[in-house]
């Protein structure tokens, strides 16, 4: 057993400061953690530190709070694998395209109406009615392909929607309207794209649980109600738009499916590793459309359906992080509790 | 097949073969086996070691206290030798290949 101690080191007064800083950075670890850690990790840290160091080095810092939110990840009862994190990747995919496909679907079904049989493609409400068909057809379609494994004809649905969706809109020339529009469908059309491109068509057992089975259906059934009746405000402001009769308001007994649809979704991803990486990659991009939707109201002072939709998106992904935080602490402290 | 170990997994490995060593030495050794390119932190070494010991490819060796400061060793298992010596035929037999191939490769091309 050999080590070699540095011949120089902090003075006493630099390394109670240093000390003090790597102290409160470890202590961002897991109780467990630093109960076999703390101490050696500690020694670690104050012998890499060069003489006259008095804060922690930035990398060091870095390093530390993005292996202790992991620990935490980890000690919370998930330890997703490689192949979990694949298989996240892939479910984020499916349910990004099962997101746009209700987006675009309920945006056809708001619009289309108003356009009247004869009227797709000519006229604003035409076009839209147009683009938005496009939009929900492409994402069906990749939807399909992506289910029966047909992963590259998924991947050219979801180019083949972007690219035409991105055409539909300059044709609407309307600025704001366009832009969120081409914005949104881009973040969630790309990122879907990216999903299945890396992801690999083999999926862990636990991710058999959600791709493959009965608990996919849920989870995709859940998130798919979540967007369709969290649009339900957007489609009576359209109503009042586009003249439609379905501003009606929302009944009392799809305020309760829909918090009912919050509550499984998030249950599911508490127990299941991999659609913990799902909740994961897909909440960033929900609260980046989310954002979208609010820079939009900004900097044009109007919405529109899909705007508002995802507008509920963000702060819905936001929730769930701290749903999934706080169940992540209650069985922690519950493990603490029994231990 | 095993999975493939990662650079700095490999590198740990590699560090552990020679002898039992503890955190602070390892980061230094892995340091000079890669010559200065791979320098980890404590964070990503513990988690690296946390790992490797729940797989079994390396085993906590004792412990001791030095000036008040707690030091575990580290030692390579035989789990942990067998993953490593794999590993190490799987990067002769793609070095190899590399080699046969620039070797057949054109004179100009290194121009």
């Amino acid at each position: 057993v050999s080590a070699e101690l540095p011949t120089t080191g902090p003075e006493p007064a630099e390394l109670s400061a240093l000390e003090r800083g790597y102290r409160r950075l470890l202590a961002l670890y897991p109780a467990a953690w630093r109960a076999r850690h703390d101490d050696e990790v500690l020694a670690v840290l104050l012998e890499c530190a060069p003489p006259g160091r008095a804060r922690p080095d930035w990398r060091d810092a870095c390093d530390l709070v993005a292996h202790a939110l992991l620990e935490r990840m980890r000690a919370a009862g998930r330890s997703p694998t490689c192949d979990d994190a694949r298989s996240g990747v892939a479910l984020a995919a499916i349910v990004a395209l099962a997101l746009l496909a209700a987006f675009s679907l309920l945006q056809l079904l708001v619009i289309v109406p108003n356009a009247g049989p004869w009227g797709l493609g000519t006229g604003y409400v035409g076009r839209s009615a147009l683009s938005a068909m496009l939009a929900s057809a492409g994402c069906l379609t990749a939807c399909v392909c992506w289910l029966a494994r047909r992963r590259r004809l998924a991947c050219a649905a979801i180019a083949f929607t972007d690219a035409g969706f991105l055409v539909a809109s300059l044709m609407l020339r309307h600025g704001s309207y366009a832009v969120s529009w081409s914005l949104i469908v881009a973040i969630l059309g790309l990122a879907a794209l990216a999903s299945l491109l890396i992801a690999n068509r083999a999926v862990s057992e636990a991710g058999r649980e959600l791709i493959g089975r009965r608990g996919f259906v849920e989870l995709i059934g859940a998130l798919a109600l979540i967007a369709e009746i969290g649009g339900w405000r957007h489609v009576a402001w359209a109503g009042s738009v586009y003249g439609s009769q379905s501003d009606n308001g929302m009944p009392a007994a799809l305020a309760v499916a829909y918090f009912a649809a919050v509550a499984v979704a998030l249950v599911m991803a508490v127990r299941n590793p991999v659609a913990l990486i799902a909740v994961t990659v897909l909440s960033p991009l929900l609260l980046a459309a989310g954002f979208v939707a609010i820079a939009q109201g900004w900097l044009f002072g109007n919405e529109d359906v899909s705007v508002r939709l995802l507008d509920d998106a963000g702060p819905l992904g936001l929730v769930a992080f701290l749903v999934l935080a706080s169940f992540a602490a209650l069985r922690r402290s519950r493990s603490r509790a029994l231990g | 097949m095993p999975p493939r170990l990662q650079e700095p997994t490999f590198l740990i490995l590699t560090a552990l073969a020679e002898a039992p060593l503890h955190g602070y030495a390892l980061l230094r050794r892995v340091e000079e086996l890669s010559d200065g390119r791979v320098q980890l932190r404590a964070g990503t070494l513990y988690a690296a070691l946390d790992r490797l010991v729940r797989e079994g490819l390396v085993a906590v060796e004792g412990e001791e206290v030095v000036d008040g400061r707690l030091r575990r060793y580290y030692n390579l298992s035989e789990i942990g030798h067998h993953a490593l010596a794999l590993e190490a035929h799987r990067w002769k037999a793609n070095v190899a290949a590399a080699n046969r191939v620039l070797a057949a490769r054109p004179a100009e091309g290194l121009a």
